[in-house]
């Protein structure tokens, strides 16, 4: 028995060595999600913007632009169901909060929601503070590299490889430098972007509807009961993406959004998703992202809206 | 808590060192925790399915307790009745209950509001079909005086519940594993590091070889429509493989983690994909669950008749493998899958060939090659029930593959990635004679070479793992 200790524990020592090197060297890589808490911790009780979505609001909105205190924590695949969690966890924590902006894009309301062995989950709670898992947590929770051994091994490799797209996070967590997308590989050209294959969900599912719909309304009298105003936002898509949309998926999500206008007074909202007149291509990082430039036009508009009260 | 978790790794850790701290001599003691180890890990999936788990287990032992005392056919029968009642309204109640409620409206054209029985549309208790089977096993095995109800309730919990083979299997006979519980384990450093090996055999096909392969499984089953009849065939075959690395990887951890604890349990898989035939298949497949089904509904089903004809078999057959598909879920698809296999069993043993020669017995003479597409194109349509969201999608599937429907594109799916499976096919055939491709690596290869083939295991596996996936045949 002992040896058997003594063998199992000298061949497992290397590899606990080896992972929390792997852990650290992780932790080292620029990632938006560390600057962000940064920010956060310095000024949450200064916040009167609290911005959730995916990441096509992450690349649209740069808090850095806007005048009223702004927390942008739109992440990739950040759905609805975890944007709530999100909201429960800080709210007691940034008092100061007028207005939170939610994102409903395209096919929000026909995509599973994230569930609560979201992989990023590890990152919020580990960066903000935030218990996504709706269960009880233990140190393995906060380990980054190991909630997407995968995505984090990319990253690492790319970095250190020199082949990652430079990222510029400012101290508001912005990539400023988010240029390197689709789009530029294909030197804006519109012709080349219309012959280019993309990602759009086409698949329609009314389960999934019900579903969402359900959380986003309960979300709605969440913040209703909180008295806080609600922004609800969509962002530019480049024309090849509005063309390809599921007629039926949109005629749901708009129908719902109507409904909503109607019934909640704290709720406006600001859908520039089909707006083609003033982003043009160089605006976007590809169908269904803005880059750094797009950004800048699109949080000059929604600061507009911002301060027209 | 999955066997592909750190959790998982953490909890037995713990549980492995306290139990080796309180010695073979505790054998009570050892026996109590572990008891308190598998309810803590079925507990972790859902607490309230604890209370089912238990009741099971009371149920079946004191049905066993008054089977060992009771002599009289018509009480015993009784008794037996019990048993099989409750094991199997539980699994209709929490298993099947809307899918015949469902097909029953459907039938008769009623239109009942859903209101009605959304109470009912609660989750499957995690391996359900698994323990509800392994208890009904022991209460018939007492009935037919094979073996002798057990005395002591504890350990009685304990092969009920015990948490390497709870949730998946093996599907374990009393006879096998309730004597393990009864009797000293003393610790053997052989079968501790075979366990580790097999754990991290298991490891690498599942998070390696299944999970890898579900994602180009999963992309083009959720788009069927979007690919041609190669890339369909193709996905279909991958799904066998899939299905193979998932359940024998989950085998694997479950036999490995069983080792640890000084406890031996069955077999399930025998290079499946070796067979010539689907006969031969199923004797390879899934192994604890098709002799259950061979000795508690084939064999009383055939020797039920007046008579015991080739006709007599083939519908025995038949039957058995409709509710083999039955008991993998409450779906059409499942049942199809059933369906498709009992006939092709069916066809496979009729005697079509001079002096009783069936097709099963030609096919183990015919060339390899032959077999292997006979073989093949068989599981890939039985894979294709399987796998498929609706009977309508698996005919659809089907129909295309048939028709030649062209494919727009032709890829590997996962690219370099497909040599993961490679790997396993080359180490499971070049090994084949040993229960898993590892197991005899301390006699046959020199330690540092060894270990640094198992660090280079974990590090793949750490490497290349998917966030949370979890095993097919839990649903189950």
């Amino acid at each position: 028995m002992k040896k058997f200790v003594k063998h199992t524990v000298l061949f497992f020592i290397p590899v606990i060595l080896g992972y929390l090197a792997v852990e650290y060297t992780t932790r080292q890589l620029p990632m938006g999600f560390k600057d962000l808490s940064r920010y956060y911790e310095e000024n949450k009780t200064e916040f009167e913007v609290l911005v959730l979505g995916s990441s096509q609001i992450k690349d649209a909105i740069n808090p850095e632009l806007l005048q009223i205190p702004t927390l942008n924590l739109g992440s990739g695949n950040q759905h609805h169901d975890t944007d709530f969690k999100i909201l429960k966890g800080l709210l007691p924590h940034i008092p100061n909060l007028k207005t939170v902006v939610l994102e409903v894009s395209y096919s929000h309301f026909e995509l599973p929601h994230n569930g609560k062995d979201f992989w990023k989950n590890a990152v919020y709670y580990e960066y903000y503070g935030v218990n996504a898992f709706e269960r009880r947590t233990w140190f393995k929770d906060r380990l980054v590299y190991l909630s997407n051994p995968q995505f984090f091994s990319e990253r690492l490799l790319g970095h250190y490889k020199g082949t990652d797209p430079p990222a510029g996070f400012s101290k508001y967590g912005f990539d400023t430098l988010n240029y390197g997308g689709r789009f530029q590989d294909l030197n804006y050209s519109e012709e080349k972007i219309a012959k280019t294959k993309f990602r759009l969900n086409y698949k329609e599912r009314p389960e999934v509807f019900q579903n969402n719909a359900a959380l986003f309304n309960e979300m709605l009298d969440f913040l209703k009961e909180k008295e806080l105003n609600v922004i609800i936002c969509s962002v530019p898509m480049y024309k090849t993406f509005l063309s390809a949309r599921n007629p039926n998926i949109l005629r749901r999500r708009d129908s719902i959004l109507s409904r909503i206008e109607q019934d909640y007074s704290n709720v406006r909202m600001f859908r520039k998703e089909e707006d083609t007149v003033r982003f043009k291509v160089k605006d976007y990082w590809n169908q269904s992202h803005l880059n750094p430039d797009g950004a800048k036009k699109f949080t000059e508009e929604f600061e507009m809206l911002l301060t027209e009260d | 808590m999955l066997f592909n978790s750190f959790d998982f790794g953490f909890f037995l850790v713990i549980v492995f060192a306290v139990y080796w701290i309180l010695g073979a001599q505790r054998r009570k003691s050892q026996n109590l925790l572990l008891l308190v180890a598998s309810y803590v890990f079925y507990g972790l999936w859902d607490w309230r399915f604890l209370s089912l788990l238990f009741l099971s287990s009371v149920i079946d032992f004191l049905v066993g307790r008054a089977l060992g005392t009771s002599e009289k056919k018509i009480n015993r029968k009784l008794l037996l009745w019990c048993s099989i009642l409750w094991n199997l309204g539980v699994l209709i109640t929490f298993k099947y209950f809307n899918f015949f409620l469902e097909n029953f409206a459907a039938l008769l054209s009623l239109n009942i509001p859903e209101e009605g029985y959304s109470i009912w549309k609660i989750m499957v208790p995690v391996g359900l079909s698994f323990y509800t089977f392994q208890t009904m096993g022991y209460s018939i095995d007492v009935y037919r005086r094979k073996i002798s109800p057990t005395k002591n309730f504890f350990e009685f919990l304990c092969f009920v519940s015990f948490f390497p083979q709870l949730v998946a299997g093996p599907i374990e006979r009393a006879k096998k594993l309730l004597p393990q519980f009864e009797i000293k384990r003393e610790f053997s450093i052989t079968k501790a590091k075979e366990g580790l090996r097999q754990i991290l055999w298991g490891l690498f096909k599942k998070i390696l070889v299944a999970d890898k392969l579900g994602i180009a499984v999963t992309m083009v089953f959720s788009e069927p429509d979007a690919y041609g009849f190669i890339m369909l065939s193709f996905a279909a075959v991958l799904f066998s493989f899939q299905m193979y690395c998932d359940f024998s990887g989950y085998t694997d951890i479950a036999i490995g983690t069983a080792k640890l604890f000084g406890f031996r349990l069955s077999k399930n898989f025998r290079l499946p994909y070796f067979a010539r035939s689907i006969t031969e298949f199923w004797q390879r497949w899934h192994i604890t669950l098709t002799q259950w089904f061979t000795d508690y509904v084939y064999i009383p089903l055939v020797k039920g008749a007046r008579r015991i004809t080739v006709i007599v078999r083939l519908i025995g057959l038949f039957v058995t493998m409709f509710l083999v598909g039955l008991w993998h879920g409450a779906n059409w698809t499942f049942v199809a899958f059933g369906i498709f296999n009992g006939i092709i069993l069916a066809v496979e043993r009729i005697p079509f060939f001079k002096r009783k020669g069936t097709l099963a017995k030609k096919l183990q003479k015919t060339p390899r090659l032959v077999t292997l597409i006979y073989f093949f194109t068989l599981t890939s349509i039985s894979s294709i029930f399987f796998r498929s969201e609706s009977i309508d999608q698996a005919f659809y599937i089907l129909k295309r593959i048939f028709t030649f429907t062209p494919d727009p594109v032709i890829n590997s799916l996962i690219g370099i990635k497909l040599g993961y499976l490679v790997i396993l096919l080359i180490a499971e055939i070049a090994t084949r004679t040993w229960d898993f491709p590892l197991q005899k690596w301390n006699v046959r290869i020199p330690k540092p070479l060894r270990w640094a083939i198992y660090y280079l295991i974990i590090i793949w596996i750490i490497r290349y793992a998917e966030p949370r996936e979890a095993f097919l045949y839990f649903q189950f």
